[in-house]
């Protein structure tokens, strides 16, 4: 089993969504991250043959997914961004639908979606409305359906956003519950929903592939990256301008900082080893500041 | 003497030695613990058409049967006789407003995307959609000829005539629009559209009556043509665009 | 907990089956082919080709067809490449060893001794019958025949038998 994309390119009239990404994937999960616009969503919909590349290909155990055509489409589970849903459906309809679109009969359908529907928990609300779900049910639903067919290749584009950090762990469970034998692709901007789960890291920035490896690989190779310095709060601001703080916490009147910085920012900061969170804020800097998000952990002010 | 003997072939059978080799049951279950069985999986169109009729809306078969019934209460207890077919016109062109809304669910209800990769292409589920939602239309309109029928003098020609070139204006107009935009606002655009051709229909019959002169049959069939050349192109056009795998819809 | 645990009860199908069934099969093979250890060796084969071949939940729930129509060709096989000489022979483990005299085990060597000279397809309607229990359905669809050659085939068999015994006695 093994998924390779050679040079995928995807441009839009004026932007290149995707440039020249190339990887390879065997079993296990991968989390594809970077912040938004990367080109993670893009990325995706050519994997389930949403959208159509410009340029290079993905091949599936060597054949090219084109030419495999329902072949490809049979061993594929998708669970979009944002999907909709028809509104006089139930759950279980809901399942039963996406069944008959991937060709499962009748009878099977039906065994097949109560055990899914079972299995993310959404038993006992199977005959309710789509519609009076809740985002975290809706989630649930969504990866229930994608794995109807039993797919060999998931397809998860930021499975957890919008999500409580209750249904996120919970969605964790369920993903490492269900990557075994299957090359799971998972997109997100929240570090901490891939750190755990993932066999490898993606990461994507302007559509080029810039780091990839274990997480464990990924913390090594940031070692000696990441100091921790306590300064007097009202340094806090020096420090700020020329270094990118990944971490602050008030004490008093002293302040902790987290600095990923290449050389030693200050004769008293002290190494620390580097987490993922560190890696991620660090590449994805100058992305984050333009959008004036800080992720989880980001400074307080 | 006959159960005798069956007895005694059972006794018979039933000498049989123990399974030599217990480990070998334990290794098979270890087997049969890391497979599952495949799924069964069917391929063909026309059964993938038959399950789509299970999915269709509730709602738009009633609001169809419920605009039947309207119009047989109109046409049987409320207008003249000859003033029957007066209904035609104008109801035609909304029993295929509901049909397109159905049909193009996908879109408005943004499913392209849930939808689109599987075994069956959005080709397919739209190709299936259509001949449902067509199917549905044309019971529809064929109830309401009937009821016309009943009350006119007209010929069934010119009926059929009166009700087919509406609901294929409208048809052929609606799947222009919708190729136009294949997303949500589409809606309003073929309703507004219906609407409209069903105003004009309405209007025509008092304002316009030269239109229903015998005379004009063969504008009327001219007309027939084009709208129905219209749609099928249209039909084309959206089922082209949606094999594959371009951008046929627009996803945010 | 709906989840965090066996993703999929389907393994736990194929486990259920060989519990059911594994006895039956290998009471089966041995019929046939007469050898504990080898028809062991059938029957892991059989369930292992009954894991690769079952496609369809209607597999999973009547397994018995599809078992015994895979152990049946294995058998076959199996004796195709190893026969004993002789058709009329009685094959150990039929005839029971015993030093009894009496009545009943005398009439089993008969019984056994008639039941081998019967023809092969006979044989086997006999074992499925009355040596596994299968209904007369089930026998038609493993073999292949419709119900109506099936009861005619073990009508045939038990007179033959009864014509056999009463020659005997």
């Amino acid at each position: 089993m093994e998924l390779t994309f050679d040079r995928l390119t995807k441009q839009f009239q004026n932007k290149i969504a995707v440039d020249r990404f190339s990887y390879t994937m065997t079993g296990g999960v991968y989390g594809l991250l970077g912040a938004n616009g990367a080109g993670k969503t893009t990325l995706m919909r050519m994997l389930c043959t949403v959208l159509k590349p410009t340029g290079g290909e993905i091949l599936y155990n060597g054949s090219t997914i084109e030419r495999m055509g329902v072949a490809y489409r049979d061993i594929l589970g998708y669970l979009p961004q944002n999907f909709g849903y028809y509104p006089d459906f139930s759950a279980r309809d809901f399942m039963l639908y996406m069944a008959s679109l991937k060709g499962i009969p009748g009878h099977a359908a039906k065994r097949r979606a109560d055990e899914l529907l079972h299995m993310v928990g959404l038993s006992d609300v199977a005959g309710e409305k789509v519609g009076s779900f809740s985002g975290g049910m809706k989630q649930r639903l969504g990866i229930a359906q994608a794995v109807l067919n039993d797919p060999k290749v998931l397809v998860l584009d930021e499975p957890t956003a919008g999500l409580d950090p209750k249904e996120r762990i919970r969605f964790r469970n369920l993903i490492s519950d269900l990557s075994q034998d299957k090359i799971v692709v998972l997109s997100t901007h929240i570090v901490s929903d891939v750190e755990y789960i993932s066999d490898q890291i993606v990461m994507m920035k302007k559509g080029r592939l810039i780091l990839s490896g274990s997480p464990a690989e990924l913390t090594e190779n940031a070692a000696g990256l990441v100091w921790t310095l306590t300064v007097p709060g009202s340094q806090v601001r020096l420090y700020e301008a020329d270094f990118y703080i990944c971490n602050l916490r008030h004490m008093g009147d002293m302040a902790e900082l987290r600095i990923v910085s290449e050389e030693k920012p200050a004769p008293t900061a002290q190494s620390v080893p580097a987490n993922l969170e560190d890696l991620f804020l660090y590449h994805f800097a100058d992305e984050l500041e333009r959008s004036n998000t800080h992720p989880k952990g980001g400074a307080q002010q | 003497m006959k159960q005798n003997l069956k007895k005694e072939l059972k006794q018979l059978y039933s000498d049989v030695p123990p399974i030599p080799d217990s480990h070998k049951i334990a290794d098979l279950m270890a087997q049969a613990d890391s497979r599952a069985p495949a799924l069964p999986r069917e391929s063909s169109l026309l059964w993938f058409i038959r399950t789509q009729i299970r999915f269709v809306n509730r709602k738009f078969l009633l609001v169809q049967f419920l605009l039947i019934c309207l119009y047989g209460f109109l046409t049987t207890a409320v207008l003249q006789d000859n003033d029957a077919f007066l209904l035609l016109v104008p109801f035609a062109p909304i029993a295929v407003l509901l049909g397109t809304g159905e049909f193009s669910r996908s879109f408005y209800c943004n499913m392209t995307e849930l939808e689109f990769p599987s075994r069956f292409s959005l080709t397919q589920i739209l190709l299936a959609r259509l001949l449902i939602a067509a199917v549905i239309d044309m019971l529809s309109l064929s109830s309401m000829l009937l009821f016309t029928a009943m009350k006119t003098y007209l010929t069934f020609g010119s009926l059929i005539l009166y009700g087919l070139v509406p609901s294929l204006l409208a048809a052929a107009g609606a799947l222009f629009l919708i190729n136009r935009s294949r997303d949500g606002d589409a809606r309003y655009y073929v309703s507004a559209y219906c609407i409209t051709l069903s105003a004009i229909g309405a209007i025509s019959l008092t304002a316009w009556p030269a239109w229903y002169n015998g005379a004009a049959t063969a504008v009327w069939l001219l007309v027939l043509a084009v709208s129905a050349m219209a749609f099928a192109a249209e039909v084309y056009k959206l089922l082209r665009d949606c094999s594959g795998w371009l951008e046929c819809a627009k996803l945010q | 907990m709906a989840y965090g645990g066996e993703f999929s009860d389907h393994a736990g199908e194929f486990e259920k089956i060989i519990a059911a069934y594994y006895e039956d099969i290998y009471k089966f093979c041995f019929r046939k082919i007469r050898d504990p250890a080898e028809a062991q060796d059938l029957t892991q084969d059989t369930f292992i080709r009954f894991m690769d071949a079952a496609g369809t939940y209607v597999d999973i729930e009547k397994p018995k067809a599809l078992l015994y129509t895979i152990a049946r060709n294995l058998c076959l096989n199996w004796l195709k490449r190893a026969r004993p000489v002789s058709l009329d022979e009685p094959e150990n483990g039929i005839a029971p060893v015993t030093d009894d005299f009496s009545d009943e085990s005398i009439r089993k060597v008969y019984l056994s001794i008639a039941v081998s000279a019967l023809p092969d397809d006979q044989q086997e309607i006999l074992i499925l019958r009355y040596g596994q229990g299968l209904k007369i359905g089930e026998i038609a669809e493993i073999l292949g025949l419709s119900r109506f050659q099936v009861m005619y085939q073990i009508r045939s068999a038990l007179d033959r038998l009864r014509k056999n015994m009463r020659k005997e006695d």
